[in-house]
């Protein structure tokens, strides 16, 4: 993974800095921002609409932090405006419930898991390509394995060893950053 | 010794994640998790990847390459400055217009008071109508409709293609005028589109819908799973076909045995590319998958896997040619 050159003097936007900026962090800011609108257009649009502002007042804007935090902070702002601007719905108040009091802390948890999930997301996505197939019609499509099976003309066995394995090379992988993954929103599951 | 007790059929870890373990299978796993601490950390770790995943599906909805495509499309052209002595000019006959004007649009155009619109461009939307009734709008359509319901039928005009869930109201018949179309309504879901060919298409889900021209006042009735086809002032009545009439909204393409050529015309739809075929082989085979919210690039991977073809894509152009060994 690149880092991108952080600076904590001022930085100077370009649009092609803009557009790197874009590439790296625009699936993550997303993913986050959905998390407290809890729909994926509306999270788009608000990631995008930051972009179009910074381009837009490129030659104005003052980058004080990293040029990351600085994102962060615009779309959590952006989200908390479309929140408060909305009546209250109950499925807000799941949302504000993460937005407590001292907003600083939840928000940069709920951007620490977004980060990580992330990585398990590309992670999957560097994993052999058949495996890779048979994992995500199994997770993301919620197809049984005998229905993965039938779709593939494979066995039923195959497709179980090859979930097994996708699992241990996962595991293996991101096995470090496994620890402080928390899995917050199944909790009310169990 | 230690190491047989390392060793567990992973099949076994899979059925306890699944929830699907028999009793023997239970008791083996629990001895193994208790065998070593390196094993119950090994499984958390495996169970927490499992629980993951299904959350983050999301991050295959996100197109980063488009979405960057749609922020340079947003960012503004440098604005012209005009001089305001010409604004000025204009104010007194633009302030007569206005006030005579008023009464006749208040009447009859959306947005001003009695009626409101919803128009949709490239992305689609969704309207909640005050009788409870949701209509979900594809792009580019455009769907008139009252604040309020009060005369005795609910009338909407819609331009385009909308998909109706309709609140029951027996003493109160939605009615939607569409093309030269007039659909009457009791309490349902059902999908209208109107195609470049200016033929008005209703297929219904559920409940039961009359389709009828505006010209001939010819009637048909509709119930789940029928088509209704106006056309010229001719209906045609049949047993719906398309599997994916629904895929605009849903984001579900289903293909079960379905033949070559349809499975292209539903994808070139959907994802809005054109497809060049020049596998002759093809034409005559059936295809089936289901793509559920998939980018085109997935769909395209499975049809090179079942189909044994090879493709390039430049742009919205995808060429299908046979592969070479």
């Amino acid at each position: 993974m690149t880092q991108s050159p952080t600076t904590n003097s001022i930085e100077l936007l370009t649009e092609k800095r803009i557009e790197d900026l874009f590439k790296e962090h625009y699936a993550v800011l997303t993913a986050y921002a959905n998390k407290f609108l809890t729909d994926l257009d509306d999270a788009r649009e608000i990631v995008q609409n930051v972009f179009v502002q910074l381009i837009d007042h490129k030659d104005t804007v003052k980058i004080h932090t990293s040029a990351k935090a600085h994102l962060y902070t615009s779309v959590r702002n952006a989200c908390l405006n479309v929140i408060r601007q909305r009546s209250t719905h109950a499925k807000h108040h799941e949302n504000i419930k993460y937005l407590n009091s001292d907003l600083g802390i939840g928000a940069d948890k709920i951007l620490e898991q977004t980060e990580l999930e992330h990585q398990l997301y590309q992670a999957i996505d560097e994993l052999p390509e058949q495996c890779q197939r048979i994992f995500k019609l199994n997770r993301f499509d919620g197809f049984t394995n005998q229905e993965i099976a039938d779709q593939l003309q494979i066995s039923k066995r195959t497709v179980e060893t090859q979930i097994s394995k996708a699992l241990k090379t996962l595991r293996n992988k991101i096995g470090p950053m496994l620890a402080s993954l928390l899995i917050l929103w199944i909790m009310k599951e169990m | 010794m230690n190491e047989n007790k390392q060793h567990i059929d992973e099949q076994i870890l899979l059925s306890i994640l699944n929830q699907k373990a028999s009793e023997e299978d239970v008791k083996t796993f629990e001895k193994w998790m208790a065998s070593n601490p390196e094993n119950k950390e090994s499984f958390e770790k495996m169970r927490k990847i499992w629980e993951k995943s299904k959350e983050i599906e999301i991050f295959n909805q996100i197109d980063v390459e488009a979405d960057w495509k749609l922020v340079k499309a947003k960012t503004a052209p440098k604005a012209k400055v005009r001089k305001l002595s010409v604004y000025i000019r204009y104010a007194a006959s633009i302030v007569i217009l206005i006030s005579l004007s008023f009464a006749f649009l208040y009447q009859t155009t959306p947005g001003f008071g009695k009626l409101a619109q919803q128009k949709t461009k490239l992305k689609k939307d969704q309207v909640l109508l005050a009788d409870g009734t949701q209509v979900h709008l594809n792009q580019n359509s455009r769907l008139v409709y009252p604040n309020q319901f009060n005369s005795k039928t609910r009338n909407v005009i819609l331009e385009g293609e909308a998909y109706f869930e309709v609140e029951k109201n027996p003493s109160k018949p939605f009615i939607i005028t569409s093309g030269n179309a007039i659909i009457e309504v009791l309490g349902t879901a059902f999908n209208v589109r109107n195609d470049e060919k200016g033929r008005t298409i209703v297929t219904v889900n559920s409940g039961k819908v009359s389709l009828t021209d505006q010209k001939t006042k010819k009637v048909v009735f509709l119930t789940k799973g029928e088509k209704g086809i106006l056309h010229d002032s001719t209906i045609t009545e049949s047993v719906n076909d398309e599997p994916n009439f629904d895929t605009w909204k849903t984001g579900v393409l289903r293909f079960r045995k379905t033949p070559m050529p349809l499975v292209f015309k539903y994808i070139e739809d959907y994802y809005g590319i054109k497809i060049t075929n020049k596998c002759e082989r093809i034409d005559t085979l059936n295809f089936s998958s289901t793509f559920n919210n998939q980018r085109i690039n997935s769909v395209i991977s499975e049809l090179e896997l079942q189909l044994n073809i090879t493709t390039v894509k430049r742009g919205k152009h995808l060429i299908i040619s046979e592969k070479r060994n």
